[in-house]
């Protein structure tokens, strides 16, 4: 009799115990930002191209004599919603386009990474503001990108990966590292693969159960209707005149298809909320996803709203999967840069590239400080003093610049660099601009005497540059 | 198996390595917001009709939570079926003898995509606003939102109008059989524009533009 009290209550401790374990291991487990950073970039270039395209029509959005008088929007909000608020009710007509300017200059921002918490902060803003002055101008688009807009600036974790805060970051770190003279001329780049986080792991968690109660919600309501039933909501979808990017009515002469159509993306709706938990199945259900909003975006033309869902699915994806796309899955360097460690103008461009360079592929030697034979055996210190050399892992060599675009084609902020040395006639222009620069760069003045030498007095100096090495690593400002 | 899942793993998500490095007071504090923040979307998500009373009171709970944040949302998308889509016919008059002139919303000439879709949004905002007005009970004035806003705003966009008629038709979608059959005759399908397509227009009203 005791038991039927005990077991009960034991019951519920143990499973109250279980759920808040659960939940603790859900939310509070750090994780790589990797996917929120892309997620951001995703959101930030969609946010900032609606309102760039509000901008054809920004007296009619957000004017006095557009499709709605502020004041009566602010009134009939005030009076069914009294918290929503908006800063476009406080924009006269005549400062209209300055602070579209200015929410433009913040949506690049937030795009790219940088001030990333402030700037996400701003960007929702932006994004609620923009929502509540035009209700009647609002689809499916404009809440999905104030989601996701939410979440990344809630979680303050936005700028951890994939930003221009990181980059920068990384740039100093780099620069830092390049100012201090090895022995074997190399220096230690900075860690490729971002932090993980806490915070990370909450701006995911709230967009993955978001896209959940989106998807289940869609599909739960859709069974409402006998269309989706009878396979025949397909053809509302693809036949939807005002809607149409291409004729494709050819398809009611094929109604098999337009039923297994209807029913394979109702039932993906249906199971979303449970398969994308499970591991072995998330990946075919992130492909089903994008397949069919890629279809929902070429049918009805709904592109930007095609493009936030699939932007937020993101979040289901691995950040070292997600890197690898961008940086291959190799290991180790591919390309072993022999840079002139004496001109600060070569250590800051070394360090520009490597901090872009997460996966670490760039490799780069100062040549003052190693026989550039050991490197290979066809470089000369005299050709390498002329120009950056860069020996690939495969054995071949580049100088100049083609050697540049070979650093570029290794960091992903600079594939477009290595995109545009494809273009006829830029290879040609780019080395005599090339050379041009580097035969006139600035070098560390030459350390021959005592004064200048003072912080490092014991050292030896070197003979190319006067620069001193040590078994210590040393900042080479001292040298000046 | 294993491997296949570690594979799969390796795509999606990141497993957790380590232990959450935030005091216990943190993760209990962000726990409650977390709480109240998914209570309230999931009840704006039920709330919307058909639902219960339950679910209408709780998700009123939260109304200036929804306000501030700007959620709420139902996310109900093409429910119970792909509707028709409305379209506005708005004829401007003009008093200087010039004939009047028929505007359509959305138009179809506006790029970049974004802007027709903008309007489409328009045309639906005005098309809810006829369903309410139609639930109204009898001989109690119609009371419009948008409408006036919107003839106004089409007034001005045409210099010298004096008032502006609203009508709203929908854009049906065809019937499949129809269109198969027209195919299989022809061997070629209906124009989605064909007139047989739209409904009679209604009227929504006459507007003037003056004092806008």
């Amino acid at each position: 009799m005791r038991r039927l009290v005990t077991g009960p209550f034991a019951y519920l401790l143990e499973l109250t115990r279980a759920i808040r374990q659960g939940w603790d291991r859900f939310f509070f487990s750090p994780v790589d930002p990797t996917p929120l950073g892309l997620i951001r970039l995703g959101t930030g270039a969609l946010l900032f191209w609606s309102l760039a395209v509000a901008g054809f029509d920004l007296q009619a959005y957000f004017g006095k004599t557009g499709w709605a008088n502020t004041d009566y929007v602010r009134a009939r909000l005030a009076e069914q919603s009294p918290t929503a608020w908006s800063f476009w009710f406080f924009v006269p007509d005549n400062a209209l386009l300055p602070v579209w300017v200015g929410c433009l200059v913040v949506l690049a921002f937030y795009t790219v990474g940088l001030w990333s918490r402030v700037s996400a902060i701003l960007a929702w803003v932006i994004a609620v503001s923009t929502a509540r002055r035009t209700p009647y101008l609002l689809y499916g688009f404009d809440q999905v990108v104030a989601i996701w807009a939410l979440y990344l600036a809630a979680s303050g974790a936005s700028g951890q990966a994939v930003s221009l805060d990181r980059w920068i970051a990384r740039f100093r770190s780099s620069r830092a590292e390049a100012a201090r003279l090895k022995k074997d001329g190399k220096f230690v780049i900075p860690a490729g693969v971002p932090e993980s986080s806490v915070s990370a792991n909450l701006g995911i968690r709230l967009i993955q159960i978001h896209l959940v109660l989106i998807y289940g919600m869609a599909g739960l309501a859709k069974l409402r209707g006998e269309p989706w039933w009878d396979g025949s909501a397909g053809w509302g979808l693809v036949a939807a005149g005002e809607f149409r990017l291409f004729d494709l009515t050819w398809l009611a002469s094929f109604p098999l298809l337009l039923q297994l159509g209807t029913h394979l993306g109702l039932l993906m709706e249906l199971s979303y909320p449970i398969a994308i938990w499970i591991p072995q199945i998330r990946p075919l259900m992130m492909a089903l996803v994008v397949l069919m909003h890629l279809a929902i975006g070429f049918t009805l033309g709904l592109v930007e709203f095609s493009l936030a869902m699939i932007v937020g699915n993101i979040a289901f994806a691995s950040g070292a999967w997600l890197r690898s796309l961008a940086a291959g899955q190799g290991s180790g360097s591919y390309a072993r840069v022999l840079y002139d460690g004496a001109c600060p103008r070569c250590r800051a461009s070394i360090a520009l590239f490597t901090a872009g360079d997460p996966a670490r592929l760039i490799e780069p030697i100062d040549l003052t400080a190693v026989d550039v034979k050991s490197i290979n055996p066809s470089l000369t210190p005299e050709a390498c003093m002329r120009s950056m050399h860069v020996v690939r892992t495969d054995g071949r060599v580049f100088e100049g610049f083609e050697a540049v675009l070979q650093v570029a084609r290794c960091a992903p902020m600079f594939w477009p660099l290595a995109l545009f040395g494809v273009v006829p006639g830029v290879t040609f222009v780019g080395r005599r601009i090339y050379h041009r620069i580097a035969a006139s760069r600035p070098r560390d003045v030459v350390c021959n005497d005592e004064v200048c030498a003072l912080p490092t007095a014991t050292a030896p100096k070197s003979s190319t540059s006067g620069r001193s090495t040590d078994e210590s690593e040393r900042p080479r400002s001292v040298r000046h | 198996m294993g491997r296949n899942h570690s594979r799969a793993s390796e795509m999606t998500s990141d497993s957790a390595s380590t232990e959450s490095n935030l005091p216990l007071w943190a993760t209990r504090l962000i726990s409650l917001g977390l709480l109240f923040h998914l209570t309230a979307i999931v009840a704006g998500v039920l709330a919307a009709p058909p639902a219960s009373d339950l679910q209408r009171g709780v998700a009123d709970l939260f109304a200036p939570y929804y306000g501030w944040i700007d959620q709420g949302y139902s996310y109900r998308y093409y429910s119970p079926a792909p509707p028709p889509t409305p379209v506005i016919k708005a004829i401007v008059h003009y008093a200087d003898g010039r004939s009047d002139e028929t505007v359509r919303i959305p138009d179809r000439n506006l790029k970049p995509r974004l802007r027709y879709q903008r309007q489409l949004a328009i045309t639906n905002a005005l098309a809810s606003e006829l369903g309410s007005a139609r639930h109204q009970e009898d001989g109690e004035p119609v009371t419009w939102a948008w409408a006036p806003a919107f003839a106004r705003h089409i007034g001005r966009s045409h210099p010298g109008a004096v008032s502006v008629t609203l009508t709203l038709e929908q854009h049906l979608i065809p019937d499949p059989d129809l269109i198969a059959e027209e195919i299989a005759r022809t061997g070629r399908s209906i124009d989605l524009d064909d007139p047989r397509f739209y409904t009679v227009p209604q009227r929504i009203g006459d507007f003037p533009c003056e004092g806008s």
